[in-house]
């Protein structure tokens, strides 16, 4: 049993964004709504993918053909939650108890995002999970023993980068910003075609490149969230 | 439902009903009783049925706590001779397990 | 520019597509191996066999190659449990108990492998005294007296090792394959043989057998738990082993008995019978292997040979000088354990119930049966004996007929059969007739124990020495004398088939028309090739197809499985016994036309030419399940009855992967701890700060941030 594998790699990938939840969401019943209701979004984007999937027969095995369009229909959703969520905010502001959801965009943002970031996550994980509670681990026929652990820190890296997406994207959107929605595009893209690479066995790069993104894409949230270089630095001096 | 906004005497009544409830086998009811009424009969200021419902939550608790005791120690010699009592306590048991004595 | 970009994407998606596709982690992580596991039965007293853990059980592979390597294992094992793949020729009652007091902390899975085989010099897991506490017995002992199990030079079975009643604490898997015994090999090498300190430090390659048990203890608690039902249904621990043994009289019955049910049946004292029977199933340790061609098919063989030599040369009933004259041939089914065929015979007979009420004729009981006739092993045919229990003008007498026809010059068989009396008799069927009463007139046909694979997987064609010739010759006719030495040599197999059942055959034709046999004709050694293939190589076989309908589809071609196995179980071999017995052991009958060959005892056959013909046949089955199951609140450890049952189980199963070592699963958790931890502390301070980290927010969130220390 590798059951402390299966604990070890839950822990990995889905710590933070547990961490996220019970700090910033958990306490919010609005904010929980739309938390799952951006999952949700991510499912239905997951369902036309799996459907054009089926439907074009000859491209079946052909897994850049479904990455890409999974990508291209993830962000339409997560405009089309945009567009949602920007319609509603009058009636957000009238049901919310706490006023900060509608004043402070960002945080409709960072929430949709995370809840993006959560059930996309777990489909990247859940599977691996499940072979992961068997008696085995990788390295019999190939692949390497660490790479459930690459796995879930790289499912980790992509909640993250889905929340940092969502904060740029709306952000963008609400300011006309086309260079940003097109990075947020763009980045996505290449960071679900760079995991094709795992099939080679290249982890190291992967998630070099994986973790360079997600921290610059990171900071770019961070500014679009209206921090700046002086606020981090009062932030870590403790003033 | 919500206690507190249960007048005092609807209180006292409920408290008693789950008390004599618990007397058919039911050492849950019992349970229920002590965590539902612990506030009101030990931290809330003193009201006049107090006294009534703080008896009950008690007998409650002892109850509970009797059965308790039974209960694992019934779980307890059950299991350690389950194998030695053979037809008699797989007649007792509702499943039996798979592949051992 | 942008031509360019384009390019370079183009490029990077193919460089993407040449080198991905779409794989499940499982297929990378787990390998199966096919093989056949070792499975748990249980009597009155004990469970026998093996059975892994529930979710099943997990052991380091290592090839054990001599001696040394064991000892290895049970003495410093670096990183347990270990599953240790086992040649044949180490596969000893020795070497078994030791891992078996190692205890499944240490050795968790056992897997024997076919490597090294020649170096096997015998493999047997039946017991010395097969059948040991159920044959005739001491007074008041529950011990067979019929042998000796304190000296097993001198007991029935000298190479028993009696494995096969052993309980084990771990799954036993055998590899027949030499392929899959290599796959597992090759992991071995790669992955856990060298460096044998750092074993408990690296991830080893391990295998993982699954053949869960769900029964316990003994057939009484499993029995008594299967009947229990409770709301939510019954669960099925146990099953009774049961079989269906098959009989045939030579000349059909004239005996018709009326139908209503109202009347006790009674027995038409005038019948007389020679019972002639043999054992039809055979066992081993493991799962669908095991032929059983030496410890019970060659006796098989010769009673088939003997039924359809009898049918060809005696005239019709009527012209006998005793017409009332009949031979019941029995192919007892479950033998193997603790005599259930005839057990079950023996308790319908008493009971005046065989043969059933469906076959319209009047039951046997034992004034009908004139002798017995019991055919067991017969490993050495230059070495038979005439078993009795006393001395008899019967068994005189017949051996004598017997040794008339073994040592005649005009046949050339060349053979002297001995008598042997007294009270260590074979364990064969007739100890079930002998059991209920001493004085029963049973004569047992057994040759001196020469079979070092009794009851095990390696008792095949070529333990025999079986080479099929495939003459595709008539095999059904008689054949002369002078010519069957034609088509083999005198030492072939066939031969001895043949030859001893030509013997046995011409001693019952003296019996019943009191003339000596005088022809030309004996048995055909074509017929016993036929049969031999059949049973021993494939089941799509020509004999098969000739004994059954025309155009009905052919058998596997795999030899069919003669274990008793339970109710539901494939029962392959009864079936084809039941068709041989139709086919070999019957009248034809040229003016019936096919339309009219449709109702018992009328059958349509399809004949050696495949055309088909018909035949009056007198084959049936008969229930073998030990009358223990019958009789109500019966004491499972009186010993008096058969109470073998067979566990239920859900699958048999085995692959090998990577057991990641305690330190990767305890890192893996560590970092795992650790990320939450720093998430969760991180977080907390970030959200708490919140307001200073994005100080371009407005000035009214910042009421809702809690101040806090850093």
């Amino acid at each position: 049993m590798t059951l402390p594998e299966f604990f070890g790699c839950t822990f990995i990938a889905f710590g933070p964004p547990f961490a996220l939840f019970v700090f910033t969401i958990a306490n919010d019943p609005v904010r929980i709504i739309i938390l799952i209701a951006a999952a949700f979004f991510w499912l239905l984007s997951l369902l036309l993918s799996s459907l054009l999937w089926f439907a074009v027969v000859p491209l079946r095995d052909v897994l850049v053909f479904g990455v890409v369009f999974s990508v291209l229909f993830q962000e339409c959703f997560r405009y089309i939650i945009y567009r949602i969520l920007r319609s509603t905010e009058q009636g957000l502001h009238a049901v919310a108890e706490d006023s900060r959801i509608t004043d402070n965009k960002h945080i409709l943002a960072y929430v949709s995002g995370l809840g993006f970031g959560l059930v996309s996550g777990m489909f990247a994980l859940v599977n691996l999970l499940a072979d992961m509670t068997g008696p085995g681990t990788m390295g019999y026929n190939g692949g390497t023993e660490i790479f459930f652990v690459v796995s879930a820190v790289q499912a980790l890296s992509i909640v993250l980068l889905h929340t940092f997406w969502s904060v740029i994207f709306f952000n963008a959107c609400d300011n006309n910003k086309y260079v940003q929605i097109s990075y947020v595009v763009g980045s996505h893209m290449l960071v679900s075609l760079l995991t094709l690479l795992n099939a080679q066995e290249l982890y190291k790069t992967t998630l070099l490149i994986n973790y360079t993104i997600t921290i610059g894409t990171g900071v770019l949230a961070f500014r679009a969230a209206g921090g700046s270089a002086r606020s981090f630095k009062r932030f870590i001096t403790c003033q | 439902m919500d206690i507190s906004k249960a007048p005092n005497p609807r209180k006292l009544q409920l408290c008693r009903t789950y008390f004599l409830t618990g007397f058919a086998f039911l050492p849950f009811v019992w349970a229920i009783n002590v965590c539902w009424f612990f506030n009101e009969a030990l931290r809330k200021p003193p009201f006049p049925e107090q006294s009534q419902i703080k008896r009950y939550v008690l007998y409650s608790a002892i109850g509970t706590l009797i059965w308790l005791i039974i209960l694992i120690n019934w779980i307890i010699i059950f299991q350690t001779n389950r194998a030695d009592w053979g037809a008699t306590a797989d007649y007792m048991s509702f499943i039996i397990p798979l592949g051992s004595a | 520019m942008a031509q360019q970009m384009k390019t370079v994407a183009v490029w990077f998606i193919l460089l993407l597509q040449s080198i991905t596709y779409g794989e499940r982690t499982r297929d990378k992580m787990y390998q199966p191996i096919v093989g056949a596991a070792c499975f748990r039965r249980l009597n009155g007293t004990h469970q026998i066999g093996c059975s892994s853990t529930y979710s099943g059980s997990v052991g380091v592979l290592h090839l054990v190659n001599i001696e040394a390597d064991l000892d290895f294992l049970l003495t410093s094992p670096p990183s347990p449990p270990y599953a240790p793949m086992i040649p044949p020729h180490l596969f000893t009652h020795r070497n078994l108990l030791r891992l078996k007091e190692a205890g499944p902390d240490i050795i968790s899975v056992v897997l024997l492998i076919n490597r090294n085989s020649d170096k096997m010099t015998q493999f047997s897991h039946e017991l010395n005294c097969p059948n040991q506490y159920s044959g005739l017995l001491k007074p008041n002992i529950s011990e067979s007296a019929t042998c000796d199990a304190s000296n097993p030079p001198n007991s029935w079975n000298p190479w028993g090792t009696g494995l096969l009643h052993q309980d084990f604490p771990f799954p036993i898997y055998y590899i027949a394959d030499v392929n899959e015994t290599q796959t597992l090999v090759n992991c071995f090498e790669k992955f856990n043989n060298f460096d044998y300190e750092s074993h408990a430090l690296r991830s080893l390659c391990a295998v993982e057998v699954k053949s869960f048990m769900s029964a316990a203890v003994n057939t009484e608690v499993c029995m008594r738990r299967t009947n229990f039902i409770n709301n939510l249904g019954s669960t099925k621990y146990c099953d009774p082993l049961e079989g269906r043994s098959v009989y045939a009289t030579l000349y059909p019955r004239n005996s018709p008995e009326n139908l209503t049910t109202e009347v006790p049946r009674s027995v038409n004292t005038a019948e007389k019978f020679i019972l002639v029977t043999t054992r039809l199933d055979t066992t081993s340790m493991f799962d669908g292997v095991g032929l059983g061609a030496l410890d019970s098919l060659m006796g098989f063989a010769t009673l088939t040979q003997v039924a359809h030599l009898l049918r060809q040369l005696l005239p019709p009933q009527g012209s006998l000088p005793d017409p009332r004259r009949n031979v019941l041939f029995v192919a007892f089914n479950g033998e193997s354990f603790d005599y259930i065929g005839s057990q079950r015979f023996v308790y319908d007979m008493e009971n005046l119930v065989f043969p059933a009420r469906s076959t319209k004729s009047t039951p046997i009981s034992f004034e009908n049966i004139e002798f017995m006739l019991d055919i067991g092993t017969l490993d050495d045919i230059t070495n038979i004996k005439l078993h009795t229990l006393i001395t008899t003008p019967l068994a005189q007498d017949f051996l004598k007929k017997l040794n008339n026809y073994a040592s005649s010059p005009r046949y050339g068989f060349n053979l002297d059969i001995q008598s042997d009396v007294g009270i260590q008799i074979p364990p064969t069927s007739a100890q079930s007739f002998l059991r209920r009463d001493t004085q029963f007139p049973a004569l047992i046909l057994n040759a001196v124990p020469a079979n070092k694979y009794y009851h095990s997987i390696y008792d095949d064609a070529v333990n025999v020495g079986f080479s099929y010739a495939n003459t595709s010759r008539d095999y059904i006719s008689l054949i002369d004398v002078s010519e069957s030495k034609n088509y083999f040599n005198a030492t072939a197999l066939q031969m001895k088939v043949a030859n001893v059942s030509s013997i046995v055959a011409f001693a019952l034709y003296e019996t019943l028309t009191g003339l000596q046999y005088t022809g030309n004709k004996v048995a055909n050694p074509l017929l016993a090739d036929e049969f031999l293939y059949c049973f021993l190589q494939s089941a799509d076989c020509r004999l098969f197809k000739a004994s059954s309908y025309p155009g009905s589809p052919s058998g596997l071609p795999l030899p069919p499985m003669r274990y008793i196995s339970v109710l539901g179980g494939s029962q392959e071999s009864s079936g084809w016994t039941y068709r041989l017995f139709g086919y070999l052991l019957s009248q034809p009958q040229p003016s019936v036309a096919k339309e009219n060959c449709t109702n018992l005892p009328l059958h349509w056959v399809a004949g050696i030419n495949g055309t088909g013909e018909c035949r009056l046949t007198t084959q049936s089955y008969m229930d073998a399940l030990s009358p223990a199951f019958l009789i109500e609140n019966y004491d499972w450890r009186s010993g008096k009855y058969s109470t073998w049952t067979e566990s239920t189980w859900s699958q048999f199963s085995a692959r090998i992967f990577l057991r990641p070592s305690h330190v990767h699963k305890i890192t893996t958790l560590t970092i795992g701890i650790v990320v939450l931890v720093i998430s969760f502390c991180l977080i907390y301070i970030i959200n708490s700060r919140s307001d200073v980290l994005f100080d371009d927010v407005p000035a009214s969130n910042a009421a809702f941030s809690r101040p806090t220390a850093c």
